[in-house]
Formats: structure tokens, sequence, C-alpha cells
């Protein structure tokens, strides 16, 4: 069979799913997951038939489903394109995809809406299929919208909760904003270039690059990127994903993890002949991203809720991400995609479990000492938090060591230092999470306690089978490049498996910025760099030991609470602005609501009084020079007889001024 | 002098006699006294009337004429106007005009 | 008492209405005619005054007499006579008695009331003389084409002329005056209401 035929089926099964959940799905109660499930599976097989076929050859399967839009010389196709990036994002949506739906049927088991909820999820698949499968910047930005809704919907599942409403309402409206940059960048790129195609349009955008467009390379790229920054959740545009943690946890760990912030990664990448020839964006890009994982990451220090350190600890990745690819290294990102998914999802499943244990609690300062109750969880979890921090041979280490190398290489030194501070960062915060978590002395509610136990197997599995990822993804996708490569024997220049799959696709970009390629010096600058890395994760994860106890193997230690808060009372401000979130909420709520709203009133008292008022007027203009004037009317016929000798005496003497004579 | 031959002292007498006849028409309140007003104006007009058949030769004996048709027509007037003002004091109790705005808007 | 304060107001009549006659006659040097004149046209105009000011509307109703009685003199001097007798016949002896009845019907139970003008007789007045301004303007202003003197409007003339070219008014008037009669009888009759068992 065609391969290239096989790939209309990888979003179609899900959608198949949607449609027969949506109709049929509350008639099959408990049993209405079987449906989208087996969609979601056999659309993972398809997709690793076509996605083996297009790694293990230098192909790239195009289809052109139909033609869409036929309008003179608006022409744009609705079809489906599928190269090596496209395979590495196929991975990624529907493994982690095809876990969240398994687990899914354990964690909503009690739900009302489970017909609902796994509904949504399938169309959320079908929305992110396309997305990374378009052949055209419409059908991209369709998909976009699509899956901005399906955040909407799946965020706002227990609908009746009013900060659910709230928080899916600002997911969107947020998002939104981000959107109009990314619709006025698309259609800059149709008045650039005449087409909507991707491959045709980077192609024309790049070739005539002499030639200078009507509209600047580095505006078409600045207002794509703010898309980006939208759908992903950067700086300024945040504030939406530590809220939209009122959605149920597989939500979380789909769509806020794995799948849907990575939208505008996937994106920046696709387009990156675009970036790359614009040097002033790539910048802004990785000043916005590295700034957005400080900024994150410092809050995630102080919360309280678990999967706010989750949340938060995604923005600060996906700000990893975005100054790799400000810094021109495209692989090193796409590689920290791929394994931050595992483990993020990994660590958002495993939250689910813990909040599932101790009963839909979601404060850690309730929790402690879950490590013998619920040990499938607490392994799981600690796996997801030694890869995250970054430390070898877990798959963290090896992406976020190349972002940080690369970046460092390429002359951008001050995302290099940023990046070590929030590697500290991360591992100290997320050490802190266990250690509240599963670490110390019990503070579960007492009448909690006795039921605490292990989640079901359906949950369970979708964990240790993300684990794996964590743990071995690094090295498999790194070899036989740097670093284990070099150290183990291979030739210095050799490149990692996924860099050869996405050399071809970064090319163009690498040739436009024209970066020396230097071999890989494990005793020099490179290795130096590594050491770095692993130091600066040992030491943050050290620090939460000290802070929040440990219990790993033979390593013992006590909680210090007292020392936490010695600690925290010495920086007062920071501390604050980190339980605050940096007051962006705040602002955001001056600034636009508490400012428009006062707009509002005053055009609400600008046309009440004044436009109403000169219609009022008008009115009573006419009603009191009515009244005034009927006074005339008096009904007596001695007024009338004075009204008549007056009229006699003008005419009277008007006939003499116009008869006399003028001199 | 030349005042009884000269037309117009009889038209300044007629004048003035319309002028006194309309400020107590206009001025009045009771509605006898506006009609006696009326009289006053009505013979002014024909004051002038027979003044101007006097001295302008055209007019020779008409002025006489016209003056008889009109003292004919006053007498009408007057009698239809006290009859309507006497009909009015009988639904209204008074005489004044000053009461009659029934036409108020 | 009451005689003598009546004998000085017949006084004070006389002398207003001499002084004008015997200034024009003495001072001016007018003639007969013009002495007349003047004293007549006097009263005439301060009766005529009266009857627009007095209080006492039955004072009104006789001035207004006398001033009828003088216009009459005038049109004498106007050498119209059969004028001047058909002003006294009509006026004085049918309109002014009608008036008189009228007042006589039309009293009040309660005592006079205190205001004789209404509110707009300052308007009134300005407007009364405006009038009196423009018609003199006129008068003195336009040339009539008047003949020297007075031409006499003999009475055989009158009748020929009133059967002859004025026919038609003089028919159309007597018919006037047969609906005002008819219709001022109508106007002021009481209504009678039909008594309870008689079959009108």
């Amino acid at each position: 069979m065609d391969t290239a035929s096989l790939i209309p089926l990888i979003p179609a099964l899900p959608l198949a799913g949607f449609l027969l959940t949506a109709a049929f799905g509350r008639r099959f109660g408990k049993g209405a997951h079987w449906i989208p499930v087996g969609a979601v599976v056999l659309s993972w097989l398809i997709a690793m038939v076509v996605v083996s076929q297009s790694l293990t050859s230098d192909q790239a399967f195009a289809i052109t489903l139909w033609h869409w839009i036929p309008a003179g010389s608006f022409q744009v196709d609705a079809g489906f394109y599928v190269d090596h990036l496209s395979s590495v994002l196929l991975i990624v949506v529907t493994t982690i995809g095809m876990l969240v739906h398994i687990y899914s049927i354990g964690y909503m088991a009690h739900d009302d809406g489970y017909w609902r909820f796994f509904a949504y999820l399938n169309l959320f698949m079908v929305s992110m299929l396309i997305l990374v499968l378009a052949d055209s910047w419409l059908l991209l930005f369709v998909a976009w919208e699509l899956v901005g809704l399906c955040s909407y919907l799946l965020i706002g599942h227990w609908y009746r909760k009013n900060t659910a409403a709230l928080a899916a309402k600002k997911a969107f409206i947020v998002n939104r904003v981000g959107d109009v940059g990314f619709a006025l960048g698309i259609m800059a790129i149709f008045i650039d270039t005449g087409t909507l195609n991707i491959r045709d349009s980077l192609t024309s955008l790049t070739a005539g690059s002499t030639a200078s467009p009507t509209i600047p390379i580095w505006v078409v790229a600045l207002l794509i990127f703010a898309g980006a920054v939208g759908k992903s959740a950067q700086f300024p545009l945040h504030v939406w994903l530590p809220d939209a943690m009122e959605g149920p946890t597989p939500v979380s760990a789909l769509i806020h993890a794995a799948t849907m912030v990575n939208a505008g990664v996937y994106m920046v990448a696709r387009a990156n002949p675009i970036f790359a020839s614009a040097p002033q964006v790539m910048t802004i890009v990785a000043a916005i991203g590295i700034f957005t994982a400080i900024l994150a990451a410092s809050i995630a220090m102080t919360q309280t809720d678990i999967k706010r350190v989750l949340a938060y600890s995604t923005l600060s990745q996906l700000g990893y991400m975005f100054a790799s690819l400000g810094a021109g290294a495209f692989g090193a990102a796409i590689f920290h995609l791929m394994t931050h998914g595992f483990f993020k999802g990994l660590l958002f499943l495993g939250s689910g479990s813990v909040i599932h244990a101790v009963h839909e609690e979601q404060d850690m300062r309730k929790m402690g000492g879950l490590r013998k109750k619920i040990p499938q969880t607490y392994r799981t979890m600690l796996i997801g938090a030694i890869a995250i921090s970054g430390i070898p041979p877990l798959a963290g280490f090896f992406s976020k060591d190349e972002i940080l190398g690369e970046a460092f290489k390429t002359g951008f030194y001050w995302v290099w230092a940023i990046g070590v501070v929030v590697a500290i960062l991360t591992a100290f915060y997320m050490f802190r999470l266990i250690g509240l978590t599963f670490w110390g002395e019990s503070r579960v509610d007492p009448e909690v306690e006795p039921n605490i136990h292990e989640s079901p197997p359906v949950m369970t599995t979708p964990l240790w089978l993300l684990a794996i990822p964590s743990v071995l993804l690094g090295i498999v996708l790194s070899w036989p490049g740097p670093p284990l490569g070099p150290l183990l024997g291979q030739p210095a220049d050799a490149q990692g498996l996924l860099a050869g799959w996405l050399a071809p696709v970064f090319a163009q970009a690498q040739t436009l910025l024209s970066r020396p390629e230097a071999a890989f010096d494990i005793g020099g600058l490179d290795g130096g760099l590594l050491l770095v890395s692993i130091v600066v994760a040992i030491v943050g994860m050290v620090a939460a030991w000290r802070l929040f106890g440990v219990e790993i193997g033979p390593l013992r230690g006590g909680q210090r609470p007292a020392a936490v808060k010695s600690l925290t009372a010495r920086m007062p401000f920071l501390y604050r602005a980190s339980v605050n979130k940096w007051w962006f909420d705040d602002i955001n709520h001056v600034v636009f609501i508490a400012f428009g709203g006062w707009v509002a009133s005053a055009l609400a008292w600008f046309d009440r009084n004044i436009v109403d008022g000169i219609v009022n007027a008008i009115g009573s203009v006419t009603r009191r020079s009515g009244s005034g004037l009927a006074r005339v009317q008096t009904g007596r016929v001695q007024n009338y007889a004075l009204g008549i000798a007056i009229g006699l005496i003008v005419m009277a003497g008007s006939y003499f001024f116009i008869t006399a004579p003028h001199p | 002098m030349g005042l009884a031959e000269n037309l117009a002292t009889y038209l300044e007498v007629a004048g003035t006699l319309f002028a006194i006849g309309t400020f107590g028409f206009l001025a009045r309140r009771n509605a006898i006294s506006m009609l006696m007003s009326i009289e006053l104006m009505l013979n002014a007009v024909n004051l002038s009337i027979v003044a101007f058949g006097a001295f302008i030769p055209t007019l020779q004996t008409q002025g006489a004429v016209i003056a008889l048709l009109v003292i004919a027509t006053a007498a009408a007037e007057a009698t239809v106007g006290l009859a309507i003002v006497i009909a009015i004091f009988r639904n209204r109790k008074t005489p004044l005009v000053d009461e009659y705005d029934a036409m108020r808007r | 008492m009451r005689a003598w304060l009546y004998l000085i107001a017949a006084a004070i009549a006389g002398g207003i209405v001499a002084t004008p006659a015997i200034l024009v006659f003495v001072l001016f040097g007018g003639t007969f005619d013009d002495a007349l004149f003047a004293a007549l046209a006097t009263l005439l105009i301060v009766s005529a005054i009266a009857v627009v000011t007095m209080r006492d509307i039955i004072r009104c109703g006789l001035a207004m007499i006398v001033s009828f009685l003088a216009l009459a003199g005038i049109y004498v001097i106007l050498r119209a006579p059969i004028v001047a007798a058909t002003q006294v016949l009509v006026y004085i002896g049918a309109i002014s008695v009608l008036i008189l009845f009228a007042i006589m019907l039309t009293q009040e139970k309660v005592a006079p009331t205190k205001l004789v003008f209404q509110t707009q007789a300052v308007p009134g007045a300005v407007a009364a003389i405006i009038i009196a301004l423009l018609v003199s303007i006129t008068a003195l202003g336009t040339d009539w084409k008047a003949s020297a003197d007075r031409v006499r409007a003999a009475t055989e003339q009158v009748a020929s002329l009133l059967f002859s070219s004025y026919v038609l008014p003089f028919e159309v008037v007597s018919v006037l005056l047969l609906a005002a009669v008819v219709g001022g009888v109508f106007i002021a009759k009481k209504e009678r209401r039909p008594e309870p068992g008689s079959d009108i």
C-alpha cells in the first residue's frame, strides 16, 4: 500500500472516534472509552508505520486531499506532508496521546462526563495531528485554532466549576491574542510569496532574499512568532498555562505538557528558513525564551499546588526550547521537545495518580510520606524528576546539555548563563516537589490517610511506559553522536540519530546562518560545558535534599521546615514575588480589565449622558417650545384680537416701508 | 383756518376714533363694552366714508349712500352680537370675556 | 348735595367742549363752521374715551349715545343731513337702546369687579396708538385730489342713487336685517324644556 495514502488515516480515525462518541457516547456509559481509545491506538499503529517508512529513507511523503480554495490568484490546497520533522512530532503526539487515553480510562472512571471527555480528547488528537501534518499555512492555522478550541473545551470539562470556566476562557482569549499576530504573519507570507503552501512559500521567501519583498522577512518572522508566543505560553502570554491546571490531569499531561504547547516550537522549527533570514528576530526569540524560562522557574520554587509546580516547569522548559531555537540550534530544540514530552507527560500523569490517591487533594503541604503507600507512582515520578533535572544518563541531561552547549558555542553567552541558573532552579524545585510529596512525615488529612491506595493498572501501566523513554530516549537519540559517542570511541564528527534525521530539515537555516562546524571536543570546551551541566544539576538536587529531605536508597535526611523559613525570611521580596507569580496576573487585571472597565464605563457615561442627552435634549426642546408656543392659545377672543391688531400694524407698516420713496 | 374744509381733518378724527375703539375692544373685560367699542370703530369708518363722499368729486353722493348701508349693517351686527352675549351669559353666568376660555389648549 | 355736583360736572363738560371752539374761532380766526367742528370733534373724542375707560357700564352706554350725537353733528357739517338723521334714528334710537337692554340682562349679581381693564390693556393701548399714527400718516401724506369745499349730498339724489345703482346692496341689506333679527331672536331665546306629559 502506498505510504502516502495511509497518512490521511492518521487524523481520520480519531475524527471518526470523535463523531461516534459525540453522537452515541452517552448511551455507552462506562463503555464509552472503547471507540475513542481504539481509534487512537489504531492511529498510533498507522503513524508508526508511516514514520518508520519516512525516517528510514530520505523520502518525504505528500498527499493532496482536495483543492480547497480556488479563487483566482488565491489558491489553497488541503494536503498533508510528512518529512522527518513531522515524523518526529508524530511519534510524540501519537504515543503520548495513546498513553493518556489509556490512563484516562482509570482516572476519569467516576466522572459524569466520561463520554464527553473522550470525545473531546479524540477531537484534540484530530486537531493536533492535522496541525503536524499540514502542508498549507491556512490548514495549519485552522488546526491551530481547533487545538485552542479543544483546549478550551477540555480545561472547562468541569464546566460547573467557576474557576474552571474562567480558566478555559482565559486560555482561549490569551491564545487569541497571539493568533492575531499569527494570522497577520500568514497574510504577510501570502503577500510576499503569493502562495500558502508551506514548502513553496519557504523556498520562495528564502530564494528571493536578495530582492526586497513587500513585507520584510523580519516582520513576517516576528508576526508568526507572536502566534508561537501565545500557543506555547511564552512571556508575556504565559498567564493562561498555570490557570489551565483547572482541567483534569490527563488534559494537563496531554495538552499542556506534551503536545499543544509544542505546536509553537514545531511551527518555528518548520519556518526555520524565515527565522534564519532574520537574525534580529532570532535574538528576540532567544531572549523571550530564556526570560520565560527563568521567570517560570523562579515562580515554581514557591508554589504549593503540585500541578502548578509542573505547569511552571513546563513554561520553563518551553522557554529552553525557544531559547535554543533563537540561538540557531533547531535540532537541539526538537530533541528537548521529544524528551520533555515524555518525562513531563510522565510527571503529570504521576501527579494525577498522587491526587487520585489522596482523594483530589492538590496542595503539597497536605501530602508527605507517600513513598511507601503508592510505590509505583513514587518510583516513576522519581525517574521523571531525575530526568527533568538533567542528571545523566537520563533523557533530560542529553537534550538540556545540547541546548546549553549550542547556545554557548554560537556566542549566546547570556542564554547559556541564564540557562545554567535555570537548570539549578529546575533541579531544586523538582526535588522539592518529590520531597514534599513522597518523603518525610505524612501531613495528609487524617480522614483520608487510611484510604490511600495505589492506582489501578490501567493508570500505572502508562506511567511505566512513559518512564522507559524518559530513561533511554536520550541515549538512543543522541547515539552515535555527542556526548556519549566520542566518550565511547565513536568518531568525533559522528552525528546523533535525531540530528541525522533532522539535518535535511534545518540545512537551509544552517547555511543561512553560516555557522562553522566544529567537531565535538570532549577534552576541551565541550567537555567543560558538559561538566558544568552535570555539576549544576547535582547542586540543585542536593540543595533541595538539604531542605526537603531525601530517602533514596542509602541516602537519608530529614525535612527542615525551619531552615526553609529562615531562608525565605532572608529574601522577602523575591519570595513574595515568586509566590505572587511576579504580579503578572495583577498587572494584566489592572491594565486590561480594570482599565478596560474604566474605559467602558466612561464610554457608557458618554453614551448615556451625551448621546442620549442630545436626543433627549432635542425631544425636550421640542416639547418645551411646543408648550411655550401653545400658551398663545388662551381661548380668549381679545388675545386673538390683539394678535390681529399687531398683524395689521405690521402689514400696514411694511407697506409704508416698501412704498416709501427711497433716496 | 380751513379746518372744516380740509379732508384731512375729518380723516384724522376718524382715525382717532378708530384707535379709541380698538383700544376699548382690546382692553375691556366686559363683553358689552367690547361691542360698544366695535360700534365706535364702525362709526369711525362711516365718518371717513362720508368725508370722502363730501370731498372727492367722483364719489359725490355715493359716500352718503354707502354710509346708510353701513349703518344698516352695523345694526344687524349689533343685534346678533348682543343676542350671542346674552346666550353666553345664560351659560357662563358672567359677562367677562376672560372667563370664556373653553377653547384654551 | 348731589344736584350741584351734577351741575359742576355739566359745567366742566360744557367748558371742555366750548374751549376749543372758542380757541379756534377767536385765536385762529376760523369760520363758524370751523369752531362748530372743533367743538363737536372734541365732544366726540372725549365721550369716546369715556366709553372705553369708565368703570360703570351704564355710564359707558350713555357716553356712547353722546358720541353718536356729536357724530351726527359732524355729518351735518359735512353736508350729509340724511346720514345724520339716519345716524340718530338708528344708532341712538335702536342700537343704543338694544345695548342698554343687553346690559340690563347681563348684569352680574355680585358687586362690580375691581379690574376694568385686561392684562393686555397696555399692549392694546400701544397697538391703538400705532394704528392712529399709521392712519394719520396716510391721511396727511396722500394727495387725495380733494375738491376745495364740501359737496352737499342732497337727499333726493341719495334716494335716487339708492334705488337705482345701489338697489342690489339695498335689497341684500334688508335680507341681512331680516336674517339678523330672526337669528338674534333664535339665539337669545330661552330653551323651553318639554313639560312631562305634554306631547311636544
